[in-house]
């Protein structure tokens, strides 16, 4: 099977028939390939995983996540900037909602919903 | 952290209540009806309607003038309650968001533009974390609240799930802006170039000032 036809047969395999990048194709694999290894599921090859028709989109690898180092003080810094954009705007977004009058009148009760 | 994100649940049930075990309906591929229920020797029977080749339900409900039953897919899963305190006490719909692991989504960069607000449908929340309870933050871990997935339970069927957390006031605004954000669709700068002079706009400022008037306006 040449190449370009065996990585359309294991995208379609594996549910991401829309990807057309080895390289994405390649990274989803070890994404995958190394939950599966750190939950205990098996170890082995990429092919030999695809084969055994372990590399689902859902949920096994969700059980366990995997982020290397660089990518957790990535998500760390996100997570920083968060919670300063949290306390900066918390007291203007309750400034600009407290201008709506949303409790005033309670929404009717509609026939048959109860 | 400053502001507070999470507070104990009050006695009385709040918008931002979050719920372990609450329903998250998952989207309907194919629609298919649960017909009348049969009950014999302490099991409960009923024939699925609509399944293609097979029965059909009654015209009635086929033309939208009788109501059914659906088979609905689902999880039970964390959800935090989105219902506003007027609908709480005056109504008996309870609309839940689902509550949903961050680590579901692979890529860092998608975790990343979550944490940081770039999608409107998804709303970051952190690890629980409560004054006094250091054990919260094993209730769940960082997740997003997933507006596409929002369902409606009838007070006595939400009555019946335990309120673990809740969010804190600011927090329960800031998800209501968010809500708000995503039925508008793009994201809501907090800074924003003038298209006219280029100057630097507060937009919050802006919509402050445009839900007050001033007087002479």
């Amino acid at each position: 099977m040449d190449e370009p036809r065996a990585l359309r047969v294991v995208l379609e395999r594996i549910g991401i028939a829309g990807t057309s990048s080895v390289q994405e194709l390649d990274q989803y694999v070890e994404r995958k390939l190394r939950a599966l290894i750190d939950v205990g599921v098996t170890s082995g090859s990429k092919a030999q995983l695809i084969d055994l028709g372990a590399l689902s989109k859902e949920p096994v690898a969700a059980a366990q996540d995997v982020v290397s180092p660089s990518d957790e003080s990535r998500l760390e810094a996100a997570r920083a900037r968060w919670k300063q954009d949290f306390a900066a705007r918390s007291g203007t977004v309750a400034a600009v909602l407290a201008r709506f009058p949303v409790d005033d009148v309670p929404t009717p009760r509609v026939e048959g919903d109860d | 952290m400053t502001t507070e994100f999470y507070k104990l649940p009050d006695d009385k049930v709040r918008p931002g209540d979050i719920v372990a075990l609450g329903p998250t309906f998952r989207a309907l591929k194919e629609v298919i009806h649960v017909g009348p229920q049969q009950v014999s020797k302490q099991q409960i029977s009923a024939k699925l309607l609509g399944v293609s080749g097979f029965e059909q339900p009654s015209k009635a409900v086929l033309e939208g003038k009788s109501d059914t039953k659906l088979v609905v897919p689902a999880a039970l899963d964390w959800g935090v309650l989105l219902t506003r305190g007027c609908d709480i006490d005056n109504g008996v719909q309870r609309q839940i968001a689902a509550l949903r692991p961050l680590r579901l989504l692979q890529d860092v960069a998608v975790k990343e533009s979550v944490i940081l607000g770039k999608h409107s449908s998804l709303y970051y929340v952190p690890k629980p974390e409560l004054v006094g309870v250091p054990t919260a933050g094993a209730l769940f871990d960082e997740s997003f609240i997933d507006f596409r997935f929002v369902a409606t339970l009838h007070r006595d069927a939400w009555d019946r799930l335990t309120r673990v957390v809740s969010l804190s006031r600011a927090a329960l605004l800031d998800l209501y802006f968010a809500w708000m954000k995503h039925t508008i669709g793009p994201q809501a700068q907090r800074k924003a170039p003038c298209p006219a002079c280029n100057a630097e706009i507060e937009m919050f400022q802006v919509v402050e000032d445009f839900l007050r008037p001033q007087p002479d306006y």
